[in-house]
């Protein structure tokens, strides 16, 4: 197999294994799903285009997950950051039996939108968190320490609770 | 931190809908796009090429003058190009910090890019018209008052089609800087986290 097949099939491979955590981080960065689609596939080419360059310094997840954020960032600040009503929030689900689900569901929502409505500081660690990466993974990711993970965690979580309350 | 709260969110936040088989297709079609980047360069080297085969055509002091100041153009204009892309590729360092840095560090290139863009292509467009001119002058071509009306309407289409060029560049500069405040204000936002 050729280096260049080899790294297709890595890519390929990355993307089956991590495409649901990327498309969700995605959409906790942008509330439309076409810009969630539009945000995946940036972050997705960007992943392309850093692949070669991986050495195995970090873990695969670690360096996906960074360079996810990186681009995400670049991305929102393009795309000139909208103060994003929850209200405007749309979040597809294609699981049957709504109305059954339909308590859950809200609740999801709720999180969903409320994760929205963080800062981008507090955002980044607790959906890395909720992805079930280490205090030592996240901090690889953000490019900060152990320490301030756990900080800016607690703060996540207890924005994250006021909001949820707020909500219900 | 396997506490029942961060559980709960865990499980709702995992119940999203996974991403559609098509996306990842699509994205895999893009990935071939990337080999074809450099295809931008075609242009001004083949209008280079096409300077010097008028040149040999015609080897006319004008044709040659047009032809050695293209490729002084090009020569400079890759030179710019290639300064100011310098150190604007990968960051200093694998975190968020050191990409929000290397983002604030593009924009400003790009300001400078279109900026030096804008006196670029103004300056290119004046040598053409000047050598053009000169051109029509030495076969003659002005002789009567109807002559140079054509030659004035001429130019000042050209400089029209350079007026246009620089309204619409205004749109992106605009929209840069609007990124470069955005970026700068999460870069601080950022530092006065970690330093709190």
């Amino acid at each position: 197999m050729s280096a260049r097949a080899a790294l297709e099939q890595r890519f390929h491979q990355l993307l089956s294994a991590n495409g649901g955590a990327l498309s969700r981080l995605a959409a906790s960065y942008t509330n439309n799903p076409s810009d969630r689609d539009d945000l995946f596939q940036d972050i997705a080419l960007a992943i392309w285009k850093a692949l070669p360059g991986f050495r195995g310094e970090s873990s695969e997840r670690t360096f996906i997950f960074r360079i996810a954020h990186n681009r995400a960032i670049t991305y929102i600040s393009q795309r000139r950051p909208s103060a994003t009503p929850a209200d405007e929030v749309e979040l597809p689900d294609p699981r049957p039996n709504p109305e059954k689900g339909f308590a859950r569901e809200q609740q999801e929502s709720r999180l969903f939108d409320a994760i929205h409505r963080l800062p981008i500081e507090y955002r980044q660690v607790i959906t890395l968190t909720l992805e079930d990466m280490s205090y030592a993974e996240i901090a690889a990711v953000l490019g900060i320490g152990e320490s301030n993970v756990g900080v800016r965690l607690n703060r996540a979580r207890q924005l994250l609770r006021e909001l949820l309350e707020v909500r219900q | 931190m396997k506490d029942d709260e961060l559980e709960v969110w865990r499980r709702q936040w995992h119940s999203q809908p996974a991403v559609p088989i098509e996306l990842i297709r699509k994205v895999e079609r893009q990935t071939l796009y990337l080999k074809l980047e450099w295809i931008s360069m075609i242009v001004p080297v083949l209008m280079g090429i096409g300077m010097i085969v008028a040149a040999v055509i015609n080897p006319t002091v004008p044709f040659i003058f047009l032809a050695v100041g293209t490729w002084l153009f090009i020569i400079l204009g890759t030179i710019i190009q290639y300064q100011n892309d310098k150190g604007i590729w990968t960051p200093t360092k694998e975190t968020t910090a050191a990409y929000v840095d290397l983002s604030i560090r593009r924009c400003r290139r790009k300001l400078y890019g279109i900026r030096y863009g804008l006196v670029f292509s103004t300056l290119f467009t004046l040598f053409v018209l000047v050598v053009n001119y000169q051109m029509l002058a030495g076969y003659g071509a002005f002789r009567t008052f109807e002559d140079y009306l054509a030659a004035a309407g001429a130019y000042l289409f050209a400089a029209v089609v350079v007026a246009i060029v620089m309204f619409l560049t205004t749109g992106k500069r605009k929209k840069t800087q609007a990124e470069l405040d955005y970026l700068l204000n999460l870069q601080r936002q950022l530092g006065e986290d970690q330093n709190g």
